[in-house]
Order: C-alpha cells, then sequence, then structure tokens
C-alpha cells in the first residue's frame, strides 16, 4: 500500500457515511480530531426541536467567533424551523453547504467550519465561519520601485484576488481554482483575461497544476518547481513576483498569473529571459531613463559574468592581450603575493558569499552594518595582509554589484553559477574557455522554452516587432501591439494609444 | 546520458591538448620584453620594466631602476631569446614587444632577417615601432626620459604620441614587413638620435634594395612628409617682400595620380596644406591679402622640398613614397614587363601642385 492510500485511508474509512445520532458523532468528532484544546463541542436546546439537543462543532483560533454569535448561534435559538430548511431561514452567514460523509466533515471542520449536527437531520450543516489571522498589505520588499503603486500581496488568497480584482473591475478578470496537497488541504488560482489569454497557454497550466499530487501546503517556490519547463535548469522558467501592477501587467500582456494560499509572492507565465528583467520602475518613468536603465543592466550583467573570467584569463593564460601598461602595472601588483589570480578571486568570492549570506540572516539594522564593515575590513585587510592584489578587490566588488542589477532574484543565482564556471573554464583555457561557455550558456538559452515559448524571444527566434520593449523601452505612443510571447488574443495593444490634440496644442507636436 | 558524457570529455580532452592556453604561465611568472635592440655586431638587449611597478609606486621609482637590461651576442633571434631566457629568472615574455630599435650600419636583409624571425616568432604582434639608431642601439633603450615614467617605455611614447610632432614618421613592423616585401617601395625606418630630455628625429632611412641604408638629409625628409600627406603639426618660416613669417601647425594631404610607363614612373601630385600664422614681421598689419601671400610662399616653400625628395628618391634609384609600387598596381599590364628589382628604382617624374592655407589667428591691433 502506497503512501497516498494510507493517508486516503485516514480521512475516508469503509463508515463514511454520517449516520444521524449526536452522541456518536460527538465520539467519532472526539476519536477523529483527537484531544486538541482548541475543538469546541457546544449544545444548545432550540425552540425548534423541543427536548433535544443540537451539536456545535467548530475550532476556535481559525472561526469568526462574532459570526458564529450573531449569525448562527443567535438565530437558532429563535427559530422554529425545521432543521433541513435552515440555510434558507435561519442561518444568516453566506456559505452554508450540506455535508453528509465524514471525510467532507472532518475537512470542513479543519478548515475553520462550523458543523451543525441536529437529530433528525440525515446531513450534517456546515458553515463557513473561517476567519484566519493575516497581515495588511505592506509594500514590496524585494521589488522596490522610486515611482508607481507600492502593493505587495499578502498571503491570504482571496486577498489576493481582490487586490487584483481592484485593478480591473472587468468581468473579463476570471480565477480558475485548484485545490492539492492531502495532509494540508490549500487552494491556488489561475487569473486569466478572457478573450486575451490564451486559451492553449490555460489549458497548459490547468493540466500541469491538477497533475501536482503533494501533500503539504505548497509555496510559490514548490509549485513553479513543479510546473515548469525545464524543471532541473539553473535558469528560471517561471516567474515570481510580490508586486501587484507586475502581476495585473502580466495580465495585461496575456500571461497567467497563479496565485497561492499561503505565500505572498504570485506566478506569471510564460517567463522567457528578457521577462526577469522588466521591472516595475521601467513602466513609471521616462522611456528615455528606462532604456538608460536598461543598457546599465546589460552593461552590469556582462560585468558580473564576464569580469573575473576575463581577469583570470588574460593575467593567467592570456597575458598578450593585455596594453602593455596595464600589463606591468598588474604584474607589479602582485609582485611577492603568495598566490595565482585563480586562488585570489576564489578566495575574494567566498568572502562576498558569506557577507551576503550574513546580511541576509541578520537583522537589518546589523546586516547594514556587518556589510558596509566586513567589506571595508576585510577588503582593507587582506590586501594588508598580501592575501590578494587590489586590482581583484575591485574586480569581485564590481562583480557583486553587478549581480544585483539583476532586477529579479532567482536570475542572479543562475547569473552566479555561469560566473564561476566561467571562471574556471578561464583559468584552464584562458578566453578560449570563455568562448566555449558563453557558446554553451546561448545554447542553452536557445533551446529552452517556457510553456511554449522560446525562452530566448526576442532574440532567438529573432521577433522585430517585440524589441520596442527589450533593450530599450519605446515611448507609449508607439505601443502598437503586445509582446507576441504569450500569444494573446488579439494582439493589438490598445489600437491608436495616443490622444488626437487640441487643435491649438497640434503645432506643439513634431 | 553516455553520449553526453563522450561528448563533455572529448571537450575537456580538447581543450587540454589545446596549446597555447592551458600551458601558460601566469602574470607572475613573466618577465614582459618592452623593447629589443640589436647592433650590427649582433650584440642584443632586451628591455625589462621594473618587477615591482605598481600604481602606488609609479612616481617613486628612480629613473635608473624603471628598467632593466639584458645583453646577449646571438646570431639569430631565437638563439637571442634562448640567451636571454637563461638570464632571466621568470619566462621571457615577448607578446608585449612595443619597440625594435635596429643599428643604422646593418643592411636592408640584416633588418629584414631579424623582422621576419620575429614575426615567425607568432606570439608577437606585429604593431611594434621600428625605427634606427646612429650609435649603438644599447645606448638609446637604457636611456631613460624625465618625462615619461614607468610603465610607458619613452622610445615608443613618442611615436604612439599622434599628432605631437612635425610628422608621423613612425613606422609599425607590418608596415616594413609590407615595404620590404612589395616590389615598387623602398622600406623606410626613423632614425632616431638621442637627446637629453629624450629622442629626435630628424631623419629618415631609406633601405635599397641590397646594401646599407641611405639617409635623407633634413629638407629631404621635409619634402617626403609633405609628399605622403604625413604633415600633421608642422612649422615654416617663409619670406614674403622680404619679410619673415612663420607658419605653425601645418597639415596636409596628399593625392596623387600615376602613370607607368617602360621607363619611369609619372605622377602628379596634389598637396593641400592648411597652417596658421604664428609670427609676423613687426609693424604689418595682418590682411587677407597678406595670408593669401603667405600661404602662396608656403605652398612654394614645399613644393620646393618636396621637389628635392623626389630628386632625391631618383638619385638614389629608391622609392620611399611606393609610387611605383601603386603605379604597377593600376597598370598590371605594364608591370609585368619590369622585373620587380627595376621597378624600385625607376625614375620619378613628378608634377607637384601645393595649395597652401594660411590663417591668421588671435587679437590684431
Amino acid at each position: 500500500m502506497n503512501a497516498t492510500r494510507i493517508i486516503d485511508s485516514m480521512l475516508k474509512t469503509s463508515d463514511d457515511d454520517y449516520v444521524e445520532d449526536i452522541a456518536m458523532a460527538h465520539r467519532r468528532l472526539n476519536s477523529a480530531m483527537g484531544p486538541s484544546p482548541d475543538i469546541v463541542y457546544r449544545y444548545l436546546a432550540i425552540p425548534a426541536l423541543p427536548g433535544e439537543m443540537i451539536l456545535l462543532a467548530y475550532i476556535t483560533g481559525i472561526t469568526d467567533s462574532q459570526v458564529v454569535d450573531s449569525d448562527v448561534v443567535s438565530p437558532l435559538l429563535t427559530t422554529s424551523s425545521p432543521p433541513d430548511q435552515w440555510s434558507d431561514r435561519t442561518l444568516i452567514s453566506g456559505h452554508i453547504t450540506k455535508r453528509d460523509h465524514w471525510s467532507t466533515i472532518l475537512q470542513d471542520l479543519a478548515s475553520g467550519h462550523l458543523m451543525i449536527f441536529a437529530p433528525g437531520l440525515s446531513f450534517v450543516w456546515s458553515v463557513d465561519t473561517a476567519k484566519f489571522p493575516k497581515r495588511a498589505v505592506g509594500r514590496p520588499q524585494t521589488e522596490l520601485s522610486v515611482r508607481g503603486p507600492q502593493e505587495a500581496f499578502t498571503e491570504d488568497l482571496y486577498t489576493q484576488m481582490s487586490q487584483i480584482r481592484r485593478n480591473f473591475f472587468d468581468p473579463r478578470l476570471q480565477f480558475h481554482e485548484v485545490t492539492f496537497g492531502r495532509l494540508q488541504q490549500s487552494s491556488v488560482m489561475i487569473a486569466v483575461i478572457d478573450g486575451l489569454t490564451n486559451p492553449a497557454l490555460i489549458a497548459v497550466v490547468k493540466e500541469r497544476l491538477q497533475s501536482i499530487h503533494i501533500d503539504g501546503r505548497p509555496n510559490a517556490s514548490l509549485i513553479g518547481g513543479l510546473i515548469r519547463d525545464h524543471p532541473r535548469s539553473i535558469f528560471p522558467t517561471i516567474r515570481c513576483t510580490e508586486r501587484v501592477d507586475v502581476a495585473c501587467k502580466a495580465l495585461l500582456a496575456g500571461r497567467i498569473v497563479i496565485c497561492i494560499e499561503g505565500d505572498p509572492f504570485v506566478l506569471t507565465a510564460p517567463a522567457p529571459l528578457i521577462e526577469f528583467y522588466r521591472t516595475a520602475m521601467d513602466y513609471t518613468d521616462g522611456w528615455y531613463d528606462t532604456s538608460f536603465i536598461r543598457l546599465i543592466r546589460l552593461l552590469g550583467w556582462a560585468m558580473g559574468v564576464y569580469l573575473p573570467a576575463l581577469y583570470i584569463a588574460l593575467t593567467e593564460v592570456n597575458t598578450n592581450f593585455l596594453p602593455p601598461d596595464l600589463l606591468i602595472v598588474t604584474a607589479g601588483s602582485h609582485a611577492g603575493l603568495p598566490f595565482p589570480p585563480l586562488v585570489e578571486a576564489i578566495l575574494m568570492i567566498f568572502v562576498i558569499e558569506v557577507l551576503r549570506e550574513a546580511a541576509l540572516r541578520l537583522p537589518k539594522v546589523l546586516s547594514t552594518t556587518i556589510g558596509t564593515v566586513g567589506g571595508i575590513v576585510v577588503g582593507t585587510a587582506v590586501i594588508k595582509a598580501g592575501l590578494v592584489s587590489p586590482q581583484m578587490i575591485v574586480v569581485i566588488t564590481l562583480t557583486a554589484l553587478s549581480f544585483y542589477s539583476v532586477p529579479v532574484y532567482e536570475l542572479t543565482g543562475a547569473w552566479r553559477l555561469i560566473d564561476f564556471l566561467m571562471l574556471m573554464s578561464a583559468a584552464i583555457v584562458g578566453l578560449y574557455g570563455i568562448v566555449l561557455v558563453t557558446m554553451w550558456m546561448v545554447g542553452t538559452l536557445i533551446s529552452m522554452n517556457s510553456f511554449g515559448v522560446p525562452y530566448f524571444e526576442p532574440f532567438a527566434p529573432f521577433r522585430v516587432r517585440d524589441w520596442t520593449d527589450v533593450l530599450w523601452r519605446v515611448p507609449w505612443d508607439l505601443f502598437r501591439h503586445r509582446a507576441s510571447a504569450a500569444r494573446p488574443t488579439p494582439a493589438r495593444w490598445m489600437g491608436r494609444p495616443t490622444s488626437s490634440p487640441p487643435p491649438n496644442l497640434r503645432k506643439m507636436r513634431p | 546520458m553516455k553520449r553526453r558524457m563522450s561528448w563533455l570529455v572529448s571537450l575537456c580532452l580538447l581543450c587540454v591538448s589545446l596549446t597555447g592556453c592551458w600551458d601558460q604561465r601566469n602574470i607572475a611568472q613573466r618577465a614582459v620584453v618592452l623593447a629589443v635592440g640589436v647592433s650590427s655586431h649582433h650584440e642584443w638587449t632586451f628591455v625589462f620594466p621594473n618587477v615591482a611597478t605598481s600604481v602606488t609606486n609609479l612616481t617613486s621609482i628612480q629613473p635608473s631602476t624603471q628598467y632593466y637590461a639584458l645583453s646577449a651576442h646571438a646570431q639569430s633571434w631565437p638563439e637571442a631569446v634562448l640567451k636571454i631566457q637563461r638570464e632571466a629568472p621568470h619566462q621571457v615574455s615577448l607578446g608585449d614587444l612595443e619597440f625594435l630599435l635596429v643599428s643604422h650600419r646593418m643592411t636592408t636583409a640584416d633588418v629584414t632577417q631579424v623582422v621576419d624571425a620575429i614575426m615567425m616568432d607568432g606570439g608577437i604582434p606585429a604593431s611594434f615601432w621600428i625605427a634606427s639608431s646612429n650609435l649603438s642601439p644599447q645606448t638609446l633603450l637604457v636611456q631613460t626620459s624625465p618625462q615619461v615614467v614607468v610603465p610607458t617605455f619613452y622610445l615608443s611614447a613618442y611615436f604612439n604620441c599622434s599628432g605631437c610632432h612635425p610628422a608621423a614618421a613612425g613606422v609599425r613592423a607590418w608596415d616594413w614587413w609590407v615595404r620590404d616585401k612589395t616590389p615598387g617601395v623602398s622600406p623606410i625606418l626613423p632614425l632616431m638620435t638621442p637627446a637629453p630630455n629624450g629622442p629626435l628625429v630628424h631623419h629618415l632611412d631609406v633601405y635599397p634594395a641590397q646594401g646599407q641604408p641611405l639617409s635623407m638629409p633634413t629638407p629631404v625628409t621635409q619634402g617626403y612628409m609633405y609628399l605622403t600627406g604625413r604633415v600633421v603639426n608642422g612649422s615654416l618660416s617663409v619670406q614674403v617682400k622680404g619679410a619673415p613669417y612663420a607658419v605653425s601647425r601645418i597639415r596636409d594631404s596628399a593625392d596623387v595620380s600615376l602613370h607607368l610607363t617602360q621607363t619611369a614612373v609619372q605622377a602628379t601630385v596634389h598637396i593641400r596644406a592648411q597652417g596658421t600664422l604664428a609670427e609676423d614681421p613687426p609693424g604689418f598689419s595682418l590682411t587677407r591679402a597678406t595670408e593669401v601671400r603667405v600661404g602662396t610662399a608656403l605652398a612654394i616653400a614645399m613644393a620646393q622640398r618636396s621637389a628635392r625628395a623626389i630628386a632625391w628618391a631618383n638619385k638614389t634609384h629608391t622609392d620611399p613614397f611606393g609610387y611605383a609600387k601603386k603605379a604597377a598596381w593600376l597598370d598590371p599590364s605594364v608591370a609585368t614587363e619590369i622585373s620587380p628589382d627595376a621597378l624600385t628604382s625607376l625614375p620619378i617624374h613628378a608634377t607637384i601642385d601645393v595649395h597652401a592655407t594660411v590663417q591668421g589667428e588671435g587679437v590684431a591691433e
């Protein structure tokens, strides 16, 4: 018997059908839920059933006590309606369902529902009184922007949905629910815009989500890792975001958004590589500023991936490629140092990674201090100790800074690995090694895809029309079509985005 | 999976088998050669920078310790490298060679042998400068200049500075090689003479097909520079109605039309020059007419020097301008009937037309 069957057998026994018997129901609940003190059993004598008692069962802490008292207990104490009509005439609460199997009764009870067991009733009323503690909507922590909306998702699924809905107010925004998790059941919502999101994309995402069989409550990383293409690749093929505006923009581009209960990060798909370089600020700043920043990001990427490898290749292997003046100064800086440049580079990468980990784990006040002091003290000390040359400090510091110019965190890790691979190959075969790793990297990127979309588009395949928002972002009035990555239907962006200027201003336009 | 692994192993083996990559020395194990000198007596001098040269001590290193030189007597380039390598504690690294200084007494064949050997080395870019010296090359190589400190080598800095000198006289290795291997053009080298504050170039050495180089007199060298459009910051004094005028910041360009015959090269050279009136006689007021007259005088002076350069080339049976080569390329049918040696020594019949524009600057009284 496999694990799935064992768990299912715990929830669903052979005598799963509910039999109308209050005392036995109480014993069954006691047996199934155990001696947990937060489970409340409450007997009520009500006018509708003179001389008999009904049983209410719920879990305090995850139920709204005000709803229980005012919407359930209070009406029951005054009603004279027969129990099978309580949903229509007595109970005020919104979500009321009938349950006649113990598996669903126990599941609802564990989910924060109030269960009403009444004599003479062949089923149990399940009243949704769930209310979980949740935090208020906050500001994004990992995707900061100077201008534009400052709203981040919370852990609560329905709050996430409401945050998205508040940006649309359109019936075409639809949510498809998928529930999984055998021990910790939870839901994910696939947000789509009907008529815009490609139906094939929705079908693929639903199919992949429905094929998930796990025990525990999922988070965005887990779900993303299970449904994305190339799950073992170091390059992420599904994007996480905590920003509501980024998620809404993804919907407008024809992508799907997956909201996950318990995780403030939602997933957007498809996510080709270029998608990870689009930030919220790109669409709140001027086109010229955004385009310049994107150029800086590209240079930052090149510096992060290639600088240490180039330094090692040019100082260890292909020294002839260095200009003589630079070669002489570099050789002078290394005079008397005990380690070759490669060892220096590995040592400094180790120091940087340790500092980064320390800064992540410590409280914010301490992490800033540790980062600054650690960087300066260690940087100065290793030079004075004769372990590392000053040039190596410059190279590694620039590299570390460049990595953080990558807007999305999960891609930073991928580039760090590529950088290390590049470094090692450069140490062995110099510039030729860099070329080899670059060829492998480009080949890998070209061969990948994300939910049917080529991962390296619009570079390969080359799609000229999508270059309006790649290395540069054109002014808004030049946006004519949505990016073709998600194959939205229709592809037209917003008709003619510019308004016709009044006659007195027309001459001001070039 | 097995196929992928075998592919990976093959790739790794291929990488390891690449000589020139994995077998290279790191930067701390290299002795960088910046300049090489060779005398007519086969005395080779290799100049290395001080190994302790770093950014923090660039200005504090004494001039006498900025560079050091190692010398060896060898009949050929490989032998010289081998002997220097024996003395050097690190691997001699020739890939950053910036300067080759050859003795003025070396014949064309000697210089060709040295340059060809260096080009055959493989790891040395053919962009290093070549010059000749009247003195022993070692004298000039070990001298230091107060104007330049390490890591810049003062002799290469002289030619690297474009627009700093009256004319671009530098010759790179590939330039020598092309001239040496191509019929119809004579190789040239700048002749460097030491001065207290650095080197000076007053003459060019022109290398005939065989024998010792021929030194151009200074006016001929000037004429050569005008004819080849190499003047970038020249100066010249001219007389207009008996009054001296100094023209500076002269730059020129030359267009040449060529025609090859069996007995001569017909050249029509149009030189355009611009300059600035740097000094005029006391009491003269600068007018547009004066500028035109000085320009005309400048054009005449340039044409005279250019004519002397043509005459000198005809007299020495050389062609430092490369007119014969260009003419032969333009008219291959005639060129096939002339032997390569004869092509270089063909007389040049040149018509020189100079148009000079001079303008005054500053505030006139």
